[in-house]
């Protein structure tokens, strides 16, 4: 952190340059390569990507429709001077009833499935915390009686050789060996379930994109984004005892 | 302009409930189309704070002193949605129509005058305030994100660092807006005031949770944000006066009162600090570290962390509000409480019932509303320049 002292505003114009994702950032990008064991680019970095390139879509998008708007209003302009009739200066005409309770429809449908996936996302949130948390607890009982069985085990075969340091270190050797066992189990079960939330979440965006929302896919993509998030493993601590794992979820 | 016509039709018309500010805001949106990308996708919270501004407004027309404050805070603050003196007609109209709209043969030429003057009234106060604050302060700031640490898997500690120096006071909020999400959420900077103006904020990824998910999962060291300027004064130190303080804190809402800590170590001052800290498990303090070293440098201050579930206790959950009572009589401190809602209100009350009393008590109002009218920054005598 730099210790220059930051200057206050002085009252000039705010420059608001947006960074924008332009053909030649999406060349230049570099992505992170996976983990140790994994194959290809970081997913997280790969997501991070397509929400900048989705968000940069979303604004061409909105621009080229606006410029058609802008075209059609242009060409009526000119249609109406063809034919002799001078377009009236311009005050926006107020929208009847109709038009604006149209509007205000496709508005709440909008919302109505934003509700859906945020409802879905909690759900789906709080069922992954309490399968942790009832995991981890398993795990834990587990681990301690089969760490108390291996030191019965020794005493009684050690007898009078009994040592204390050593009881102590097979104790925690187990422990962790079972522990580290249980959450690569746990970590299997959270894959196939952000399986599962990857397919659900396409079926929303189809939803939304086929219905008469305004603007409602910024919306799904984000909600989709956090569900993601939601689905994700566990993070394992493996630090403290080492043992020869399998690659899956290593972080 | 006769204000009691003017309350009345108010009344006539809010009994449609949320019908009104769509209409208003669908009406708007298809007369000035190019309103539509200021505002956010999901308009549900926007309408309540709409309905509830205005209802604000309509009832203090006749004393319009009293809320010339409100009306000034509202104004500067709309500068950070790129508000300008030109939408404010716009706004009238469509408020106009609705009113029509919803009043139908009540609708009279005497309230179409009423209700134009009063908005011309509500406009100019709020562009004054705007232009006035043009040269205090930018509309909002673009931050740069220095650092980006997942402490947990829903959880990030951002470092950010404003083009200009942001002033708040520890305890405040700022706003926090991603560009490509037109929503704003108040987050509490989890430092005092630094001298290179860098901010730390901790935030937690809520389920479907726009701008929160944004700041988690969706980026990273040298993207760009944009803060708004701080509110709140729940959370500030000044009605302590120089008193020892008890500071319970859950989950995120340490982050305020962390920058209290700051505080207090900057200031020098001779308080004792007794910190509880609250998670639900032992796996969810994410800022073990950073406590840690608090503790080992500031021999005033004093940490407790209370796990809520223990794996060895299946079904019991501990409060820090019962650690804290199991502890000591502290009524002779002020107490800062920020988490939850849930824990903010339980603890608030556990506390009232042991014989603490309101004064003593600090935590932010529960769902905030920040257009709300009790929403005010602090009044002190604190120039630390331009902290609203």
């Amino acid at each position: 952190m730099s210790a220059t002292p930051i200057s206050r505003y002085d009252g000039g114009q705010v420059s608001s340059v947006q960074v924008r994702m332009t053909s030649d950032r999406v060349r230049r990008w570099e992505f992170d390569a996976a983990s140790f064991a994994r194959r290809g680019y970081d997913p997280t970095d790969v997501d991070r990507f397509r929400m900048q390139v989705a968000d940069e879509l979303d604004l061409l998008a909105a621009q080229v429709a606006n410029l058609r708007a802008e075209n059609e209003r242009l060409n009526d302009h000119l249609e109406l001077h063809r034919h002799g009739v001078l377009p009236s200066a311009g005050a926006a005409k107020l929208p009847a009833a109709k038009e604006v309770n149209l509007l205000s429809a496709a508005q709440r449908e909008a919302e109505q499935i934003i509700a859906q996936a945020h409802d879905y996302a909690q759900r789906v949130a709080e069922y992954a915390r309490m399968q942790y948390e009832s995991y981890m607890r398993a795990a834990a009982e587990e681990a301690k009686q089969e760490a108390e069985r291996a030191v019965t085990e020794y005493r009684s075969s050690s007898g009078a050789n009994f040592d204390d340091s050593v009881a102590t270190r097979e104790a925690l050797r187990i422990f962790g060996e079972m522990m580290i066992s249980h959450m690569q189990a746990a970590a299997r079960h959270l894959d196939d379930g952000s399986a599962q939330l990857a397919r659900t979440m396409e079926r929303i965006a189809a939803e939304v994109t086929a219905g008469a929302a305004v603007g409602a896919s910024g919306a799904a993509v984000g909600a989709g984004g956090a569900a993601v998030g939601a689905g994700g493993a566990a993070p394992v601590d493996g630090g403290r005892v080492r043992v020869a794992l399998p690659p899956r979820h290593q972080r | 302009m006769d204000a009691a016509r003017l309350k009345q039709s108010w009344s006539l018309v809010a009994a449609h409930g949320d019908q009104v500010p769509l209409y208003f805001y669908s009406t708007l949106f298809l007369a000035y189309p190019e309103t539509r990308q200021m505002f956010p996708t999901n308009m549900a919270g926007q309408r309540d704070r709409l309905v509830t501004a205005l209802g604000h407004i309509v009832s203090n027309v006749d004393q319009v002193d009293s809320l010339v404050g409100f009306l000034q805070d509202l104004g500067a603050d709309h500068r950070k949605f790129a508000v300008r003196a030109e939408h404010y007609p716009a706004v009238g109209e469509a408020l106009v129509a609705t009113l029509q709209h919803f009043l139908g043969e009540a609708w009279t030429d005497e309230l179409a005058q009423d209700w134009t003057a009063a908005y011309g009234l509500v406009s100019q106060v709020m562009i004054d305030a705007a232009q006035a604050a043009e040269s205090v302060k930018p509309p909002w700031w673009v931050a740069e994100i220095l650092g980006h640490e997942r402490r947990a898997f829903d959880l990030a500690v951002l470092t950010l660092r404003p083009q200009y120096l942001l002033p708040f006071t520890p305890g405040q909020s700022i706003g926090v807006s991603h560009p490509a999400v037109r929503a704003w959420r108040y987050y509490s900077p989890a430092n005092a005031p630094r001298a290179d103006g860098t901010l730390e904020l901790h935030v937690r990824a809520a389920p479907g949770g726009v701008v929160s998910s944004r700041l988690v999962y969706g980026c990273a060291v040298g993207d760009q944000v944009h803060l708004a300027a701080p509110v709140g004064d729940r959370l500030t130190l000044w009605p302590a006066g120089s008193a020892d303080l008890l500071l319970l804190a859950s989950g995120t809402g340490w982050a305020p009162v962390k920058s209290l800590v700051e505080q207090v170590a900057a200031e020098g001052s001779r308080r004792r600090v007794d910190l509880y800290l609250g998670a639900r498990s032992r796996a969810e303090f994410y800022d073990n570290d950073a406590i840690d070293k608090l503790a080992a440098s500031y021999p005033w201050l004093t940490v407790t962390y209370v796990v809520g579930a223990d794996f060895q206790r299946p079904g019991e959950f501990t409060h820090v509000v019962d650690r804290v009572l199991a502890d000591g009589d502290w009524r002779s401190r002020h107490v800062y409480i920020c988490g939850s809602d849930e824990m903010v209100s339980h603890s608030v009350g556990a506390l009232t019932q042991a014989g603490y009393h309101a004064g003593q008590l600090h935590h932010e109002g529960f769902g905030k509303h920040w257009y709300g009218p009790t929403w005010r920054t602090a009044i002190a005598p604190d120039d630390s320049g331009g902290v609203r």
